[in-house]
């Protein structure tokens, strides 16, 4: 199987190396979510996607270029909230790409899409649910069954916070709701992870390494949104286990 | 072209900027916003200045049933009867001329004017009534104590601009070009009528326009039609009695019959109506509501034209509610060209950049122009540019 990721940057999914559309292997490097991802998939596979050189990268340029190509769609309506058809299309997008793809190797493919849950000022309500929302409704009308939706509630620092933070488990819940995801406000939630990073000598160009090397324990991170994706991530690599895979 | 328009007191255009300070205004540019934001309003201003150049401001408003005072802004307060508009220019792609003018309402003409190339002034006319006319290149200015002869509306109207500084006269020229199309009405577009240079800003002389095309303009009209409504195999003016001028349309879909325009549909008609510019020589045309009675499924030809018309020299201004339209548009179009009409609290019009919104621009990257203006409550982005727009109310 190959696990497609895609996210908002450097400081979550990770980047390319290189100066492609696309990206795996070497040319990749992961950043803290898309190591989380890999993590979670080693415990649930017992190996490594990115040592298995089976974790893809698209690109958000890339990404949005191929949802802008896609036909025009009544992206809101009495279905669909506002501020929600970005990720519709771009789910689409990857759903399409993912498929095409395994039809022509016969590798079976999953996507994650990484999206933040903050915005801005203009669009905060209801944007987790609204979010999680459209990039399923995106992964199903194009009938595809491998798409996690992977949307930390404010944002991916929230979860970090979690997993860093003394008495993790308790009151990670209330992250979700104290953290502002915006970078403006008073104690926005980089800040707070910056200060719990200062106190261990490290910096955020550290945490992909700090997830890797367990500094960062997923295991305790325990958050709704969180568990929300931690569930169907596991539930589509089951899925994509049972597909026929020999020529991966 | 048009690079910038502001005028000020004109109804709900209290002070207005189009396009917003910092921006020029681009060849095609699509106003969109919310019912009542003044994007009709905003079509008729410009008319109103085409009107001050013909001199037609009494017949103009006769013929909308206003009266001289109804123009000025009315936000609760004493009306104040002058109208301040200023125009900038680029004529030939390359001179730049602005045109300022301050309309007195109840007396129904400029009180000042100027007209000015750079910092060279080619036109000064002066609240006391003392008129300055450039001469042509190297020769001498003309001086009026008080103007010599009566005028409405703009005082270039009636003016002669034989022996005057050349430029003058393309102003003129340019503004009086200018065609609105805010009122067309399939209804009086069906009236038979007599041979005219133009269609009537109802389209009520729709028939006597076209009937006056050249053999050559009436077969390529005839091929830009087949694009929108291939099923329309031919069409043709019949003459009726006293030189009144009708239409014929021949159609596939009934059976190869002709039928006149009075059983015409109203999509066919505002399209060979928009189309027909092409012919007119405008140099500025507006179009409000473009989708009306148009079949999403040509929208995109429409887009075309309408774009296509904008780069061989006519500036068009269209207003829409419609995403279809929108998201024909070409990026780079949609970036330069769509703008927010919104009101403030206290009813002034406002305008922006639709996609110099950031999220706005952002959204852009994955979802066509029309598939951001769907994706976006405008509700919500008219209060919040509002609210942006008074920051001292924002801020109590």
């Amino acid at each position: 199987m190959i696990l497609i990721v895609s996210g908002e940057g450097p400081t979550d999914i990770g980047r390319c190396l290189n100066a492609e559309a696309r990206c795996n292997d070497r040319n990749f490097e992961p950043g803290p979510m898309a190591t989380l991802v890999d993590k979670i998939a080693e415990g649930e596979l017992g190996y490594s996607l990115t040592d298995s050189g089976a974790l893809d990268h698209v690109p958000e340029s890339t990404r949005t270029q191929m949802a802008k190509k896609l036909p025009m769609t009544f992206v809101t309506g009495r279905r669909r909230d506002f501020e929600t058809g970005h990720f519709f299309k771009e789910a689409r997008a990857l759903a399409r790409l993912a498929m095409t793809e395994s039809r022509s190797d016969g590798c079976p493919r999953g996507v994650v899409l990484f999206h933040d849950a903050d915005g801005t000022r203009a669009t905060e309500r209801g944007l987790y649910e609204s979010r999680l929302k459209s990039m399923k409704d995106g992964f199903a009308s194009e009938e595809f069954e491998f798409g996690v939706p992977m949307v930390p509630k404010p944002k991916s620092e929230a979860w970090l916070i979690c997993a860093l933070k003394q008495g993790a488990y308790q009151n990670c819940q209330s992250l979700e709701t104290a953290l502002s995801g915006n970078d403006n406000s008073p104690e926005p939630a980089k800040q707070q992870l910056q200060a719990l990073l200062d106190g261990m000598g490290k910096q955020v160009s550290d945490l992909a390494n700090m997830v890797q090397e367990g500094t960062i324990d997923h295991g305790r991170i325990s958050m709704p949104s969180y568990d929300v994706f931690k569930k169907r991530l596991k539930e589509v690599l089951q899925s994509l286990q049972r597909q026929p895979s020999s020529s991966c | 072209m048009i690079t910038r328009f502001h005028i000020e007191n004109f109804k709900s255009l209290a002070d207005f900027d189009l396009p917003p300070e910092g921006h020029e205004l681009a060849g095609f540019t699509c106003l969109i916003g919310m019912n009542g934001a003044g994007k009709t309003t905003l079509l008729q201003a410009f008319d109103f200045t085409a009107q001050l150049m013909r001199g037609r401001v009494e017949e103009w408003l006769e013929s909308r049933e206003w009266d001289r005072m109804d123009l000025a802004t009315n936000l609760g307060g004493e009306k104040r009867p002058s109208i301040q508009i200023a125009v900038d220019l680029t004529l030939n792609q390359t001179t730049k001329v602005t045109w300022t003018a301050c309309y007195h309402s109840p007396s129904v003409q400029c009180v000042t004017e100027n007209i000015t190339e750079g910092d060279e002034m080619l036109l000064s006319l002066v609240s006391a009534g003392s008129l300055t006319v450039a001469g042509r290149p190297g020769e001498p200015s003309e001086h009026y104590k008080n103007v010599p002869f009566e005028y409405e509306g703009s005082v270039l109207s009636t003016l002669n601009l034989e022996n005057a500084h050349p430029l003058l006269n393309e102003v003129k020229r340019h503004l009086i070009s200018l065609r609105s199309l805010e009122l067309l009405a399939p209804q009086l577009m069906r009236r038979s009528s007599r041979e005219s240079e133009d269609i009537g800003s109802s389209g009520e002389r729709l028939t006597g326009f076209l009937a006056q095309l050249s053999v050559e303009q009436r077969d390529d009209l005839r091929k830009q039609i087949s694009r929108f409504y291939p099923q329309v195999q031919n069409w043709r003016i019949r003459d009726k009695q006293f030189g009144w001028k009708g239409l014929l349309v021949k159609e596939s879909t009934m059976g190869g019959r002709e039928v006149t325009e009075a059983h015409i549909n109203d999509g066919f008609l505002r399209v060979i109506a928009m189309l027909s510019q092409a012919y007119t020589g405008s140099k500025i045309l507006l179009l409000d509501e473009v989708e009306n009675g148009i079949n999403p499924a040509i929208a995109d030809e429409l887009m075309d034209f309408l774009v296509s018309l904008s780069r061989e020299g006519t500036q068009v201004i269209v207003t829409t509610h419609s995403p279809v339209v929108l998201n024909y548009l070409e990026d780079d179009v949609a970036k330069a060209g769509v703008i927010l009409l919104f009101k403030s609290p206290d009813g002034r019009t406002q305008s922006r950049r639709y996609f110099d919104v950031p999220e706005n621009e952002r959204k852009l990257r994955a979802l066509g122009p029309g598939e951001v203006f769907l994706d976006t409550s405008i509700e919500d982005l008219v209060s919040r540019l509002a609210k942006e727009a008074t920051p001292s109310e924002a801020a109590t």
